[in-house]
């Protein structure tokens, strides 16, 4: 497969009264083409943070991209600047963004075929009948009962399922090499939950789109994604295959948050404390003050780089990686 | 980053267990966030300091000002600025800068009394009519609605004309008009902060409406009403002065700087300073009100409390 | 359906709850929204009841009528064995402290201008449960310990603390008068899955400690609630269509809907999901303004047939105590 987007060591700072805070911290990863990848971690992990960043969407102040690279198709998109013609081309053109909340996403004051239709006149420079013609058809794709009257329907009055379906087919319009979707389906009910995530899963394969899943729910993860990078304080603290995660979790963090999910018949395991302050964290590893296998080199050593363990699996739990342990 | 362990039992997680230190997040310091926030503009640190200068002034009138408030000088009348009266005399050989100085005392008093007796009675009404809802709040918002589209000056100008010149008859033409105004922010204020569960919590778990109202609410609309009562101040001073400029305010021969700038206005070619001097204090008193006021609105911003951005 | 109300903590009859939709100056009534339509349902003493459902299904407004913060437009609401249906809000003011709610929204369900400890011993003062300042002194840090929280913080206030603690604050507040009702309306769902957890054990660990406690569990996560509870009941549109014991009705599940949900929920287990057949469901949740005729879930269940569209099924015991709602069953 071909390589489509390398993030190498993307750090991105925001600064508060009480100090700066390294929300996402050396962060690297990759994207295979047409490949489903996941994001997972709690909430202030820097998972969107760090997807803001490659699109270079962090508001700036007080938020601040301060080192790494985001390679996609062979260009830097960090040597653009924020609002270049370039970034804006990249932007909703080759990779494009669904976020949680469908209602603030959508101008509410415009119908969703002139939404629609000003991405593709953006991006494509057709015409507006064409444009037109186009979001019908996506709107159909999308499994929007009766497109072409819903087309000049306004955000309001779709059902929340309905209005991130447009979200959907809004982010497919230009054929994106690359979908974001950040907590895509965090806000929609069970059932329709499932709808979206099958829909969205059927779109990428049929056009072969690589998909980012940023998610807080592992049975997402387990259900739809490949390969999953899970982030904890703004590291990725442990990537691989799920199969592979799932079987045998290396770091501390990955393992608890895996017994953290009820199971029928097995007493859930929480882990104790909670996420440590992002201001001004010292080099070691953000973990330490909740790890179970902490050592004392813990205490003294940064935290190593992800390392590679086998086939896909990294990790950057020294205590694992160096043998300390039996356990 | 301190890693101070307290072992306590602490159900949920098993058992005996740490309680890092490093969890909580660290205390806020709200009145230092309040003060760096408020000042963190020129324009409102001036206008504070002018506020703070004009009632330092008012309370120490009788040592600041040069002459009494009816000290008249009957060989210097009409006199121009020189030495002994520094922005000369009126046509009643009255220092200008004394009665402008004694005239503070009217404009704050005037505008302190007005500004608390209409946020108590508009406050009160709005907490009614936003809790109760249904057919008593239409009622009560309907009938502030109508009292809203009167203008304002001619139902002062009513008021004012029924009642006794004098401060009080002031403080209630002015007061009237201001109200209807804190009944409808309070109401608004009501109405949104029900919304928040611990409204229905507070009810869940038995409290009287009364306390639900006064230990809840009320405590949590105060930040807008501060703001309001700020910016309600210059309103109130500006609204006596017009009162007192069209002869139904303060009585004369009382130091206030809207029957001066009246009785200033009769030499305003001799004397143009007679008229402009009262005038520029009433403009830099409600202007300075108005800042102050703008600081508060945005150092008691709710969306600001608790947090470290800036 | 109704059972022996001797003994148990909460038993509901024939709940009804609509709420007016009003419009104009005269806020005259156009229509009504049947939040509630004939939910029956029991609680027993240190039990755990679970009530799964999407959003709109009526499972806030059940929990709220148990409290009765809202005056139920028809059946009956019995607490310990008494009819509270249309008590005053005196009687209530005294059956309360025997009953709690914890809020989904660890931001709003706290007085932001109180100190935690001041919001946790609330209850203490409305119901006059201590004698002196140094009894409530006592009581209040004793909450904050059974909750997991350390009694130095009852001088924070609530922004200071994270949204698991806010969540174990809500709960020391509830625990104060010490009720044998819990209604805790979707307590997990605005928390990380590491607090999730958290939470889901200290509930279960205040039961055990107190075999009087009940809680009605309100999530739309269904294996939390699988986790938590020892029964536990499916709504759909304001009715209940399928009841039973938790393990019974995942090993078995009867009725279309509640098979549908399980399977809507993606299991964190990528063998397991492998090999699961999903169903997912076509159309959008109907509004309660507007429900559809008969069985309400027809219009998006895969096995409809004609009689659905035309009566209402009523909840039947299919076996062992085990209800379902359904036609086709």
């Amino acid at each position: 497969m071909e390589r489509l987007l390398t993030v190498s060591g993307l750090t991105t700072e925001f600064r508060t009264e009480r100090g700066t805070v390294k929300a996402v911290n050396d962060v690297s990863y990759h994207v295979d083409e047409g490949e489903i990848i996941g994001l997972v971690g709690e909430s202030g992990c820097g998972k969107s943070v760090s997807q803001l960043s490659v699109m270079q969407l962090i508001p700036n102040p007080p938020g601040k991209i301060v080192a790494g690279s985001v390679e996609f198709e062979g260009q830097d998109l960090l040597r653009y600047g924020r609002e270049s013609r370039e970034m804006c081309a990249i932007r909703g053109g080759r990779i494009s963004m669904v976020f949680q909340e469908p209602m603030t996403s959508l101008n509410p004051a415009m119908t969703i075929c002139r939404q629609m239709g000003e991405v593709l006149t953006e991006h494509l420079g057709i015409d507006k009948a064409e444009a037109r013609e186009r979001s019908v058809d996506m709107l159909s794709q999308v499994g929007i009962p009766d497109p072409g009257k819903r087309a000049d329907d306004y955000p309001h009055q779709l059902s929340g399922g309905m209005r991130q379906r447009v979200m959907v087919g809004m982010s497919m319009l230009c054929n994106p090499k690359m979908i974001i979707a950040d907590e895509a389906t965090t806000a929609l009910d069970a059932t329709i939950q499932a709808q979206l995530l099958e829909l969205m899963y059927e779109m990428v394969n049929k056009y072969h789109t690589a998909l980012v899943m940023v998610t807080h729910n592992l049975g997402i993860v387990a259900r739809y994604v490949h390969r999953v990078n899970v982030m904890y304080a703004g590291r990725i603290i442990e990537s691989g295959t799920v199969r592979e995660l799932w079987a045998n979790p290396m770091h501390p963090y990955t393992e608890g948050l895996l017994k953290c999910v009820p199971k029928l018949g097995e007493r859930l395991v929480p882990i104790k404390g909670m996420p440590p302050s992002l201001i001004n964290r010292p080099p070691t590893c953000p973990f330490l003050p909740r790890c179970r296998l902490r050592q004392k080199s813990c205490f003294e050593e940064p935290v190593p780089e992800l390392t590679h363990v086998e086939g896909d699996h990294y990790t950057t739990c020294r205590v694992r990686l160096e043998g300390l342990t039996d356990d | 980053m301190t890693t101070k362990t307290d072992s306590i039992n602490a159900p949920g997680l098993g058992g005996e267990v740490d309680i890092l230190e490093e969890q909580l997040l660290p205390p806020v310091n709200e009145f230092r966030r309040f003060v760096k926030v408020f000042f963190r503009r020129k324009i409102v640190l001036i206008g504070f300091i002018i506020v703070v200068l004009i009632v330092a002034m008012a309370i120490f009138a009788d040592v600041i000002a040069p002459f009494g408030p009816y000290e008249q000088d009957l060989h210097n009348v009409l006199a121009a600025p020189d030495s002994t009266h520094l922005l000369g005399t009126d046509s009643l050989g009255r220092d200008l800068l004394s009665r402008i100085i004694y005239g503070s005392r009217v404009a704050l008093s005037v505008g302190v009394i007005t500004v608390l007796l209409s946020a108590a009675v508009g406050t009160l009404i709005g907490l009614v009519a936003g809790y109760a809802e249904g057919a008593l709040q239409s009622v009560i918002m309907r009938l502030t609605d109508a009292m809203m589209a009167i203008p304002s000056l001619i139902l002062s100008l009513i008021v004012a004309s029924i009642l006794n010149r004098g401060v009080l008859g002031v403080v209630i033409a002015v007061a009237i008009t201001l109200f209807p105004g804190y009944i409808r922010l309070i109401n608004g204020q009501v109405l949104s902060v029900k919304q928040n569960d611990y409204v229905m919590a507070g009810r869940s778990m038995g409290s009287h409406k009364a306390r639900i109202m006064f230990r809840h609410i009320l405590p949590n609309c105060l930040s807008p009403l501060i703001v309001q009562m700020t910016m309600m101040m210059g309103v109130a001073i500006l609204s006596e002065a017009s009162l007192s400029f069209l002869g139904l305010g303060i009585l004369p021969p009382t130091a206030a700087w809207g029957g001066m700038c009246y009785d200033g206005y009769k030499y305003l070619m001799m004397r143009p300073l007679l008229s402009i001097a009262p005038g520029l204090a009433i403009m830099v008193l409600v202007f300075s009100f108005n800042m102050v006021g703008d600081g508060l609105r945005d150092a008691l911003d709710p969306k600001l409390r608790g947090t470290s951005s800036n | 359906m109704i059972e022996a109300a001797r003994g148990n903590i909460v038993d509901i009859v024939n709940l009804k709850m609509y709420f007016p939709v009003r419009r104009g100056l005269l806020k005259r009534k156009i229509a009504d929204v049947k939040a509630l339509d004939d939910v029956s349902f029991s609680i027993r003493p240190g039990e755990t009841l679970g009530l799964v459902g999407e959003s709109g299904c009526g499972k806030t407004t059940v929990g709220r009528c148990i409290v009765r913060l809202y005056r139920p437009t028809g059946g009956i609401v019995m607490f310990e064995g008494a009819d509270i249906s249309h008590s005053g809000e005196s009687d209530l003011r005294q059956i309360r402290r025997k009953m709690a709610l914890v809020f989904q929204d660890p931001y709003s369900s706290l007085d932001p201008r109180m100190s935690s400890g001041d919001i946790v011993g609330e209850p203490l003062k409305i119901h006059h449960l201590v004698k002196s300042k140094k009894e409530y002194d006592e009581r209040v840090a004793e909450l904050f310990i059974m909750s997991g929280l350390s009694p130095d913080m009852t001088d924070r206030y609530p922004h200071e603390f994270s949204g698991g603690q806010r969540q174990r604050l809500s709960i020391a507040r509830a625990l104060a008068g010490d009720p044998s009702l819990i209604v805790c309306d979707e307590p997990i769902s605005a928390l990380d899955v590491s607090m999730q957890a958290q939470i889901l054990n200290l509930l279960q660990e205040l039961q055990s400690k107190n075999d009087r406690l009940s809680y009605l569990f309100i999530s739309h996560d269904l294996l939390a609630v699988q986790y938590i509870s020892q029964r536990v009941a499916v709504m759909y549109l304001g009715r209940v269509v399928e009841i039973s014991d938790a393990g019974e009705l995942y090993a078995n599940t009867l009725h279309p809907y509640s098979i549908a949900l399980l399977s809507a929920q993606p299991l964190p287990d990528p063998v397991a999901e492998e090999k699961r057949h999903r169903i997912i469901l076509t159309g959008d949740v109907p509004t309660p303004l507007n429900p559809p005729a008969g069985c309400a879930f027809h219009p998006r269940c895969p096995r409809a047939k004609k009689e659905c569209s035309e009566s209402v099924p009523p909840l039947r015991d299919a076996g062992g105590g085990h209800f379902v709602a359904c036609h086709c069953v």
